[in-house]
């Protein structure tokens, strides 16, 4: 049987849905970030990033969500209840073999 | 091994002209485009800056340091006197550097596949941001020296800081060493040996300005 991926847009919403999480940033590298700002601005147009990057390899899926979290959580605590969402949703939604969950407090406040 | 700035020193790590290189660090952007976008209050809104971390951190830096500038205008205005602007152009060239994302400084989590961190840029940005709550005082560079990416590996925190004057240097100096500390016990679980500090310039209000006598 083959384990079904969540989309991206399903694990933002699991994400953003934690207590403590006050922003979820595009996940992907600085580079591909960078060029699709730069692109949006050249064409005019919206593009839009992942927010939540799912990367599926040989060893199994890796998750990265990068987030902002309120001044007054413990980012700890906070990273600890993402990463625990995160994995139960991917439990509930086929249980693909899981390489990482990568969580990353990229601002505070 | 990091090289620290002499004290005597301005800290530049690089050529702070480098245009490229500051909008490498806020996602395209500059210092000066995130100003004019503090200016119109964020409308309409830009979603290359408001989905960059890095471009929150500087903006919120930004804003604090518009406040104190506000401040500090009003107080001149009362005394006639012109305001030497230079030491707050050096704030705001930290800023841009230190809202950069940087290293990663890791979180514990009992899972194997588990990797939580927490950005450099992030940790930076309340240190500055936990100076700055106090009064007084500005903080203008932050540095993280040593390996922050080991767990328990014990680091060192160098900030340099304005100080307003009349105000007594080393116990403002102290309450920014716990302010600092007890933030980066909040926010990481960065074993940190020391948190230097160094009074890098004295804010003195300008003289009133002197009427001309022969007006009189």
């Amino acid at each position: 049987m083959t384990a079904v991926v969540p989309a991206t847009d399903q694990l933002a919403a699991v994400v953003r849905r934690v207590s403590g999480v006050c922003a979820v940033y595009p996940a992907g590298p600085i580079v591909a970030t960078a060029v699709n700002a730069a692109l949006g601005a050249v064409t005019q147009r919206a593009h839009t990033m992942p927010t939540v990057l799912i990367e599926q390899r040989a060893d199994g899926v890796r998750i990265t969500a990068k987030i902002g979290i309120g001044a007054t959580e413990r980012s700890g605590d906070v990273c600890s209840r993402v990463h625990d969402a995160i994995a139960a949703h991917l439990l509930q939604s086929g249980n693909p073999p899981v390489a990482q969950i990568a969580v990353i407090v990229a601002s505070i406040g | 091994m990091t090289e620290l700035t002499p004290a005597d020193q301005r800290f530049v790590a690089f050529d702070l002209d480098d245009t490229e290189r500051e909008q490498a660090g806020l996602n395209g952007h500059t210092l000066e485009q995130l100003s004019d976008y503090l200016d119109r209050g964020r409308v309409p809104a830009e979603k290359s800056i408001d989905d960059s971390p890095d471009c929150e951190i500087a903006l919120r830096g930004l804003e604090r340091l518009r406040r104190v500038q506000a401040s500090l205008l009003e107080l001149d205005l009362k005394r006639e006197s012109l305001r030497d602007d230079n030491w707050i152009a050096s704030i705001l060239d930290n800023i841009s550097l230190e809202a950069r994302a940087g290293r990663e400084i890791p979180l514990a989590h009992p899972s194997p596949t588990a990797r939580l961190v927490i950005t450099e840029g992030a940790v930076r940005g309340i240190l500055r941001e936990a100076g700055d709550r106090l009064e007084n005082i500005l903080v203008g560079r932050c540095v993280l020296v040593g390996d922050v990416s080991v767990p328990a590996n014990p680091i060192t925190i160098v900030v340099d800081a304005t100080i307003f004057s009349g105000e007594n240097i080393p116990m403002l100096a102290e309450r920014l060493r716990q302010a600092m500390h007890s933030a980066l016990g909040r926010y990481t679980e960065l074993v940190v040996a020391a948190i230097d500090i160094t009074v890098s310039d004295l804010y003195v209000a300008p003289k009133a300005s002197v009427p001309d006598e022969q007006n009189r």
